[in-house]
């Protein structure tokens, strides 16, 4: 689905990715875990091509990412970004409908295919009630689940979260990674996360990348990389763990002599 | 509030028309209503007719297209540079263009005919965009904060330029500071037949990208990953709207606040999608523009630049919405 044979990438002459490859698989939800500066917003930013990473070299579907044009890819990637502005007070159905932008032609309205989509969509989520509201004047995490929409109506084959749920209380969190995780199994849909909760990922990642200092450190099966001991070195903590049938749930451990 | 596109824009369209036939009516002359209509068939030749038809007609048609093209234009910067105070001379193209049109003057120019001053404060205002767009773009990457700070320098620039230019003028200044005051007078079918081109052709421009401005409000990231190339689009409108505010500048001069105010009026009343915002834009643009340039041939007198009435009626007035919209906690 992605197969990255590598990618450099570098601010003025810092390296924040270095010397990266992957073979991202259709159908599966990848977590992405790291420290702070680890790069991975940044390793999102130049898969969904954000990012310009000249020494790079990614394969999205067979086809290299540079030969993708903005409405191309727009059509293979949907972002759930970290944090968002939004300057004018547009209205939460203004907002969902410029999900259908990239299959929509000029001078056209919506076709009712998109509305379906949209509706769809709407209904999942729970944004009924919003559809007339401005988008400035909702909390936090009612706006996070307006673009969140947003993106699932982009429907497309590859849907990049980033800490997409930060700002949402644990029912919704549950809620939108569950659908998430819907997609990912009835439509195989390919999810790429990135965490800052590790159980969040354990609940709903098949398979974990660790990163640090923008090199993958581990990655494999989500509760090999929870129990593995590069996640203890690279958080500098140490790590309760709880596992139950299924699922490894980690907790840091109260350290330098405070317990 | 509920926004009512479609009421709105059928209210506006049904007031342009009736406000020309209304106008056409008004000033030193008064012509009763039944004589314009029938002067619309035919009957050359009258002094009445020609009243109504080459001088009359053009000034209306003028000063209803100009602001429609201003209030477009000010949407559009609006929106690229996602900013709400921005307005078509934003980029300074109005320094350049009294730049230009001062020179012109001072310096006799007339190479180019009776339309020497408009041409060379054209040329001005476009010089002006060039420069203000190659200082906002760094890597072929267009940043809205820079933009505006160019503008501001460049902006500076020629205003000093301008009031060395007076200075030199001396007994001339009378001549530039007319200029420089927005107004319709002694308008002809010559400017309008150029503002129509200019004014369709905008309108199916802005309509056409009026989706991807919608978009562009969405941040940088998002803008992104729907399919749009931000920097590509900001610099195409841009460069659109930036030429069509240098014609109506060049055309009839510095004619302040409509351009950010009416955008800011449409909002209040139609929401904040750029598809139906363009086009009440283009209808409440004009409307607006027509009463006030009526305002100042009919009721006011000496012909009283129409700039100054819409500064100075414009100022007060966008300060009310503000505050209003303010009391909501919500500036935009």
């Amino acid at each position: 689905m992605i197969d990255i044979k590598k990618i450099n990438y570098s601010i003025d002459g810092t390296q924040i990715l270095n010397n990266l490859s992957f073979n991202f698989e259709k159908g599966k939800f990848y977590g992405i875990l790291g420290p702070n500066g680890s790069g991975k917003t940044t390793f999102l930013d130049v898969l969904s091509g954000y990012k310009n990473a000249p020494d790079s070299e990614i394969y999205i579907e067979d086809k290299e990412l540079k030969e993708y044009s903005h409405l191309k890819l727009a059509k293979k990637i949907a972002i759930v970004p970290q944090k968002f502005d939004i300057v004018f007070p547009f209205s939460v159905s203004d907002i969902l409908e410029m999900g259908r932008y990239p299959y929509k032609k000029k001078f056209f309205s919506l076709q009712k295919k998109d509305y379906e989509i949209i509706d769809r969509v709407v209904e999942e989520i729970g944004l009924e009630e919003f559809l007339d509201k401005e988008i400035n004047a909702l909390s936090g995490g009612e706006e996070q689940r307006v673009i969140f929409g947003k993106a699932l109506i982009q429907t497309t084959p590859i849907l990049f979260l980033d800490e997409s749920t930060s700002n949402l209380d644990p029912y919704y969190s549950h809620t939108l990674l569950s659908l998430v995780r819907k997609r990912v199994v009835e439509e195989k849909t390919t999810v790429i996360g990135v965490f800052h909760d590790f159980n969040l990922a354990s609940l709903y990642c098949d398979e974990i990348l660790l990163l640090e200092k923008g090199r993958i450190v581990t990655s494999g099966k989500t509760q090999e990389v929870l129990n593995s001991k590069e996640l203890e070195k690279v958080f500098k903590i140490g790590w309760e763990k709880y596992q139950t049938e299924k699922n490894t749930f980690v907790f840091p451990r109260l350290g330098g002599g405070l317990e | 509030m509920k926004k009512h596109f479609k009421l709105w824009t059928t209210i506006g369209i049904i007031l342009l028309i009736f406000s020309i036939f209304f106008y056409l009516q008004m000033g030193y002359t008064k012509i009763p209503l039944r004589e314009v209509v029938e002067s619309m068939k035919g009957g050359e030749g009258t002094p009445n007719w020609y009243i109504i038809h080459e001088v009359r007609l053009p000034r209306i048609l003028t000063s209803i297209l100009i602001g429609s093209i201003l209030s477009m234009c000010g949407l559009v910067f609006q929106g690229v540079l996602l900013n709400p105070l921005a307005d078509p001379y934003t980029l300074g193209i109005s320094s350049g263009a009294s730049f230009g049109a001062a020179l012109a003057i001072i310096l006799n120019i007339t190479i180019f005919g009776i339309f020497s001053t408009h041409i060379v404060s054209f040329i001005f205002a476009i010089l002006c965009l060039t420069v203000v767009i190659k200082m906002g773009s760094f890597e072929r990457k267009m940043n809205p904060t820079s933009i505006i700070l160019g503008g501001i320098i460049i902006g500076a620039f020629f205003s000093a330029g301008l009031s060395f230019l007076k200075y030199l003028a001396d007994e001339g200044v009378g001549a530039i500071i007319f200029w420089l005051l927005g107004s319709f007078t002694g308008k002809s079918w010559m400017e309008v037949s150029i503002l129509s081109v200019v004014w369709v052709f905008g309108l199916v421009f802005f309509c056409y990208y009026a989706e991807d401005l919608n978009i562009l409000a969405l941040g940088e990231k998002n803008a992104i990953s729907l399919g749009i190339n931000p920097s590509k689009i900001r610099r195409i409108l841009l460069v659109v709207s930036s030429i069509l505010s240098a014609v109506a500048v060049s055309t009839c001069g510095i004619i302040g606040f409509v351009g950010l105010v009416v955008p800011h009026l449409l909002r209040f009343i139609m929401g904040t999608d750029n598809k139906k915002l363009i086009i009440g834009c283009a209808i409440w643009g004009g409307v607006i523009m027509g009463a006030a340039d009526n305002v100042v041939r009919v009721v006011l007198p000496n012909d009283i630049p129409v700039g100054v009435i819409t500064s100075l009626l414009g100022a007060p007035f966008f300060a009310l919405i503000f505050r209003k919209k303010m009391g909501g906690g919500n500036l935009r």
